[in-house]
This record gives C-alpha cells, sequence and structure tokens, in this order.
C-alpha cells in the first residue's frame, strides 16, 4: 500500500475534526462531528452489551443479589471519584450545572428540558446509559422486587447502579441522595435534584428500604 | 475483501471508533503491522495497579498467566473463536511492555505462523491438495 495512505490511516477523528476546522473546511468538520455522534453511540452500546451480558451471567450463576454488590464496588471504584462532588460545598444552582454537564458534554446528549419549581430541577431526558439498555427486546432485569431496586421487579440490571450508588450508598454516606431517579417509559428518565435535601418525600427513602432520619433539635 | 480495504477497516476501528491514533502502520511482505504505544482498550487498564489477570495459564489467554481478564477478549474473540469460525485469526495481538500492542494482518492466512495456532492450544489445518 501507498505509505502516505498508510500514515493518513493512522490519524484520529479528532485529529481529522482539528485538521479540517484549521482548513475552514465547515462541511468536512460537521460531517466529522456527526460521525463522532454516530460512533460514541455505538462505541458506548457494544460496551453497554457487554455489561448487560456480565451481569446476566453473574445474577444467573450467583444469584440476583451478587449485583447489589458488584454495583458497590463498582460505585467505589468508578462513580463516587466521578460524582462525589455533588455532596461538595456547592450551591444547588452549580449542582444543577454540573449534572447537566455530565449529561450534555460526557455522555454527550442533549437534555430534553430542566425544569424548576419551588423545590427543586426536574432533569428530563431520554437516558443513553440505562434507558438505552431498557429499549433492548433483551436484557437482564431483576425477577423480584428488592430494596436496591427500588422495591420493583423488572428493573434492568444496568439501571440498578442508580437505586445502589445515587439512593442506598449517597443515604449511608450523606444522610440524603444527590437526586432522586424517576424511570419513565421509552427509556425516558427523569433527575430531580431538591433545592434543600430535607424536602425529598419520605417515599423515596421508604422505596429503598430506608427511612428518612428526621432532623434534631 | 481486499488486504488493503482489511487493513483500512481496522485502521478505522482505531482512528474513527476507539478515536485514538495509531502509533505507525508498517507494511511487510507477509503482513502489516499496527503498532499502537498505549492500546486504548486492554492497554490502559494493564497501566492500572490493580485489575483482573489470570491466575493460571490457558489456551483462552493465549497460554500465559497474568493476561489482563480484559485484554483475554482479544485470545478468545479475534483469536480462537477467528479460527473456529474462518479457520485462521482475524488477526494476531502481541502485547507489549507498558500497555503497547502490535497486531499483525497477515495478507495471506496461509502464511500465519504455527506458533499462533499453538499458543491459543489449537493447531494450524494444512491446506488441503
Amino acid at each position: 500500500m501507498d505509505k502516505r495512505e498508510l500514515k493518513e490511516l493512522t490519524v484520529s477523528i479528532y485529529d481529522k475534526l482539528i485538521r479540517a476546522i484549521k482548513e475552514g473546511d465547515k462541511e468536512k468538520a460537521g460531517a466529522l462531528v456527526d460521525e463522532i455522534k454516530r460512533n460514541k453511540y455505538d462505541f458506548d452500546n457494544s460496551y453497554r452489551e457487554w455489561i448487560d451480558m456480565m451481569l446476566t451471567y453473574v445474577a444467573d450463576r450467583l444469584g440476583e443479589e451478587a449485583l447489589y454488590e458488584i454495583h458497590r464496588m463498582n460505585a467505589e471504584r468508578a462513580l463516587w471519584p466521578r460524582f462525589g462532588w455533588v455532596f461538595g460545598p456547592m450551591s444547588v444552582e452549580d449542582k444543577v450545572r454540573k449534572r447537566a454537564y455530565a449529561w450534555t458534554n460526557w455522555h454527550g446528549i442533549n437534555i430534553d428540558e430542566i425544569v424548576e419549581d419551588d423545590e427543586k430541577f426536574s432533569i428530563k431526558y431520554k437516558c443513553p446509559s440505562g434507558g438505552t439498555v431498557r429499549m433492548w427486546p433483551h436484557h437482564g432485569k431483576t425477577r423480584k422486587a428488592y430494596p436496591w431496586s427500588w422495591g420493583e421487579k423488572g428493573i434492568s440490571y444496568y439501571c440498578l447502579h442508580c437505586p445502589i450508588v445515587y439512593d442506598i450508598m449517597a443515604i449511608e454516606k450523606h444522610g440524603h441522595q444527590p437526586w432522586i431517579t424517576l424511570q419513565h417509559p421509552e427509556g425516558h428518565c427523569e433527575l430531580q435534584i431538591y433545592k434543600d435535601p430535607e424536602k425529598i418525600p419520605e417515599k423515596y427513602y421508604r422505596r429503598v428500604g430506608l427511612k428518612k432520619k428526621k432532623k434534631s433539635g | 475483501m481486499s488486504i488493503e480495504d482489511k487493513v483500512r477497516k481496522r485502521a478505522y476501528t482505531w482512528t474513527n471508533w476507539h478515536m485514538a491514533n495509531i502509533d505507525e502502520i508498517i507494511e511487510d511482505d507477509e503482513k502489516f503491522a499496527f503498532k499502537l504505544k498505549t492500546c486504548h482498550s486492554g492497554g490502559r487498564i494493564r497501566k492500572w495497579p490493580n485489575h483482573g489477570r489470570t491466575k493460571e495459564a490457558h489456551p483462552w489467554a493465549w497460554g500465559q498467566k497474568g493476561v489482563c481478564y480484559y485484554c483475554s477478549h482479544c485470545s478468545v474473540v479475534l483469536e480462537t473463536m477467528g479460527i473456529e469460525k474462518a479457520g485462521y485469526p482475524a488477526w494476531i495481538a502481541e502485547q507489549q511492555p507498558d500497555g503497547g500492542c502490535i497486531q499483525y494482518l497477515y495478507k495471506d492466512p496461509e502464511k500465519i505462523p504455527e506458533k499462533y495456532y499453538k499458543r491459543l492450544g489449537l493447531q494450524k489445518k494444512k491446506k488441503s491438495g
């Protein structure tokens, strides 16, 4: 093969994009951005398929209870280092900004809507993470209702990281959830960030088998 | 598909799907070698101080102990399953120090050395006729 072609074949799509921008080729840059979007989704999906398959394999052989342990281990290793900021000293507005950023600039999707009311912010979106998995005709889902599946049967094994990490572990560590996850049909989800964690309704503690502690004094 | 198109498609998966630069693609008479100083897939994991790796030497981990569990997808899928499905490995992976990897795409699968079958506990079938 021609050596110049072999050299060109080594260039990443990001570097091709930077080159197109520097050359002022807007059409090519736009096409590369579209390709990055498509390929990132497919790339992430390939890992979601792998994770779903492994979680299903584990549940089938070790029992679904093993999933609770795996998600907790993953939380300590991968999720809290990336999302621990949510319990740091920060205004609720900055929390909303950072949480939105995680969807738009890390997952790389558009959020459908962010709605504010007196008590909370609601972030509404089609979840590219577990929402994608929930739309597959075949995927692992809980055969029983567990506290760590929001007390519901049929929760995707992949989605369990939300109740286990952001509900149960967060309450253990900080006394409240950073946000409340509400699953909606067709892979949609809503995250509710309460302005005052004290205002988080008791039902969101009960669904994970926990009690909301009353503020002393 | 021609070998040139296989090289183009294999390169594409690194550059446009993993979105990483390939350090070099070298051609010789027998093969193309893709050199990655750090494989953006398992190579990164191999650089983590703690990660799962084989405690014994298994044929599905190139007959070696200490192969990163994640990396074993290369030997299981692209080599062992490649041989099962097509009679030869899709490409050959040779892990390098510090997370590096070289992948060889042979122009003629018949020229793939027997050692790459043996390390998987398999035998290279002789071409009949």
